[in-house]
């Protein structure tokens, strides 16, 4: 098995907040994360990919398929609010933690059947990252 | 099996140390550690993970204020602007990020810390998860 890493960037804004707490509980719960609005970041999205080189091309998969799936599900989340746009959290916190499991999901569902998706990465800052393994 | 997931959060510190072992006699030191030997000093930058799986409530690994304030409490606020060599008997990169491993696998209870890589330079880094072998992409 033969490992490709692949990134893209996206902007958005999210807050962490679970509705089903009071606001004393999501105080509590998310400390500095907490916040009466959200915020924003350049997420960076680094799918981590499993595959045979096949010999004929050399690759495990093109790079091109690649952007084309990281464009895919990370489009509906660029230059939106996740916690207002995004129906798949409506009711989930969009904590990076999430946020590398959805787009880990959603990229599954578009990638060829050969190719193994290992990791989703997900950098919410330089200093800051969640990686999902699914 | 639960679903694996990983937080790893990045701290930097300044500190400057030198490598030599007592066991050598000067000439040996220098004839082993060549410009190492001398005093200097590295921004060394820390990536510590943790592994947990997420809350279906708050979304979250782990109490992520509580990971950043040991961080900070243990690991910056004790060796950042100092000389390493006060604290630890050897300064290697592959003993310093064992201790700073060591350090936070006790204090990060009760969460559970997979691996610290220790850059030094940009031009190498250490990675230390304890004496199990380290999944294959903790590198």
């Amino acid at each position: 098995m033969t490992y490709l890493s692949r990134k893209i960037v996206f902007s958005s804004a999210h807050r962490y907040y679970q509705k089903k707490f009071s606001e004393e509980k999501n105080k509590e719960i998310f400390g500095r994360c907490y916040t009466e609005f959200g915020h924003g970041h350049n997420y960076v999205l680094e799918l981590t990919l499993g595959g045979k080189i096949d010999k004929d091309t050399g690759m495990v998969i093109n790079l091109s398929d690649v952007d084309h799936v990281l464009k895919a599900i990370t489009d509906p989340l660029d230059h939106h609010h996740l916690n207002f746009d995004v129906p798949y959290f409506k009711d989930i916190v969009p904590t990076t933690e999430n946020v590398a499991k959805y787009l880990f999901d959603e990229g599954a569902k578009l990638l060829p059947k050969n190719i193994k998706l290992v990791r989703a990465r997900v950098y919410e800052a330089d200093s800051l990252w969640a990686d999902y393994y699914g | 099996m639960a679903e694996k997931t990983h937080l790893t959060k990045k701290i930097q510190i300044s500190a400057m140390h030198d490598l030599s072992s007592d066991k050598f006699s000067e000439e040996e030191n220098i004839k082993v550690f060549g410009k190492c030997y001398n005093t200097h000093g590295h921004d060394y930058h820390i990536e510590v993970t943790v592994e947990g799986t997420i809350d279906k409530d708050s979304g979250l690994i782990c109490d992520r204020d509580f990971f950043e304030d040991v961080l900070k409490k243990e690991i910056i606020d004790k060796y950042d602007k100092t000389h390493l060599n006060d604290h630890f008997k050897s300064t290697t990169g592959e003993n310093v990020v064992a201790e700073f491993y060591h350090i936070l696998k006790e204090k990060l209870k009760p969460l559970h810390l997979v691996k610290v890589r220790v850059q030094e330079t940009p031009k190498n880094h250490f990675t230390y998860g304890g004496e199990g072998k380290l999944f294959s992409f903790d590198f």
